[in-house]
């Protein structure tokens, strides 16, 4: 019993004011710890049952290593290309952007301090067009196999382009290459072609053009997309199974879907 | 981007680059005076004379630029050649006309013969304002006759 009136006897001497203002400074406190946090990168620790907030930053960490993941893929692309794609870019790129090395690390920087409102996937996902391309400058994508994807034609962009063959226009004159899937598929496949081409893979071929652009074509097991068009709609729209890719380098100019 | 609607299609071609594209015509100002050239619709190569066969050029994949004046190749100075700004040229004469329908349309027999400025000259006798009216009859009602996307490879 007498132990009993010591222990309660603290809590009894605190004015009812400060017991007052003691519980709002910690709901306070536990409302603006996760902001706090969050906005200025600090490490407030949590109260109890603020665990969950630890746990996504583990998770977001794990996460954020895996553009550094893909970086590795496309230090596989040749060296050359690696070289002639720096000094390219070098005219349309503002001269605030960060060198392409760089950029993983400024984005896992980035990603820090705003990190606990974005799911790792949407992370992951925003870091790279669909799914496989890395934007190492403003408008300039590069995939893994080293096709790069940059502003030009009349679309504004190459893969605005390459999206118009997406979808059939039976009443253009000629024919019209139509990609089955969409452009996550298309980048796909494009890179695989590319890859197989260069490598003078059976079924591939490669054209010099002059002028530092090649064509190259490369057959694939199954149809990945039909030939369209007036032409292609007064053949019954054949099967494609080969792609044919225009390339100034390993600039991407256009690429489409054949017979 | 000044592509704006030119019906119909008129090109000089297949591309022999990339061979899907069509190497149609544009039309572009300098100090008031227009010149023409052919550009692969899906390649960008160009052509300075109304023939695949002539030498040809890129245009530079980053900046592309007009092969005459070198202009912005895509500003508001540059489009897909209409039929009346071709009159009196040697492209008039060397370019297909062709109009982008439907061979399903019922009047798809009609529409899609190429047309070679010779043929429309000889039978029709017309004006180039006439001409003009003439083929967008042709086209009958397709409201897709003034939605010409002369965007590359449509």
């Amino acid at each position: 019993m007498p132990s009993q009136r010591t222990s309660s006897k603290p809590l009894q001497q605190i004015p009812t004011k400060w017991a007052v203002a003691i519980v709002a400074a910690l709901i306070c406190y536990t409302l603006l710890q996760p902001v706090l946090n969050r906005q200025f990168g600090w490490h407030l620790p949590a109260l109890a049952g603020e665990k969950t907030d630890d746990v996504t930053v583990e998770n977001e960490s794990d996460n954020r290593s895996r553009p550094a993941e893909d970086e590795k893929g496309f230090d596989t692309a040749p060296e050359s290309q690696v070289k002639s794609q720096s000094g390219e870019s070098a005219a349309n790129t503002p001269a605030s952007v960060p060198p392409t090395n760089s950029q993983p690390t400024a984005a896992a920087a980035k990603a820090a301090t705003s990190k606990a409102q974005t799911s790792p996937e949407q992370k992951a996902n925003s870091n790279l067009r669909y799914g496989i391309l890395q934007e190492t400058a403003p408008d300039d994508f590069l995939s893994p196999a080293g096709l790069r994807y940059t502003r030009g034609g009349p679309e504004g962009h190459r893969l605005l382009h390459i999206e118009r063959h997406l979808k059939d226009d039976p009443t253009r004159p000629g024919s019209h290459g139509v990609f089955d899937g969409d452009m996550t598929q298309v980048v796909r496949w494009l890179d695989e072609a590319y890859e197989l081409a260069k490598r003078g893979a059976k079924g591939t071929a490669k054209h010099d053009e002059g002028d530092g652009r090649t064509r190259y074509e490369a057959s694939f097991s199954k149809p990945i997309g039909y030939v369209g068009g007036r032409d292609g709609k007064r053949d019954n729209n054949p099967d494609a199974r080969k792609v044919r890719i225009i390339l100034e380098g390993n600039k991407v100019i256009t690429a489409f879907p054949i017979k | 981007m000044a592509d704006n609607p030119a019906n119909p299609w008129i090109h000089i071609g297949e591309c022999p680059v990339c061979v899907n594209g069509l190497c149609r015509v544009r039309t572009c100002s300098a100090n008031g005076q227009r010149h023409f050239f052919a550009m692969c619709d899906e390649c960008e190569a160009l052509w300075l004379t109304p023939s695949t066969q002539s030498p040809r050029t890129f245009a530079d994949s980053s900046e592309p630029k007009c092969p005459i004046c070198q202009q912005d190749l895509y500003g508001e100075q540059s489009h897909w050649s209409v039929i009346e700004e071709l009159k009196s040229t040697d492209w008039m004469e060397n370019a297909i006309f062709e109009f982008p329908v439907d061979i399903e349309s019922p009047n798809h027999e009609l529409h899609s013969e190429s047309i070679a400025w010779d043929d429309v000259g000889q039978t029709t006798d017309l004006n180039s304002a006439d001409l003009n009216a003439e083929l967008r009859d042709l086209s009958g009602d397709d409201p897709r006759m003034n939605h010409d996307e002369p965007k590359p490879e449509c």
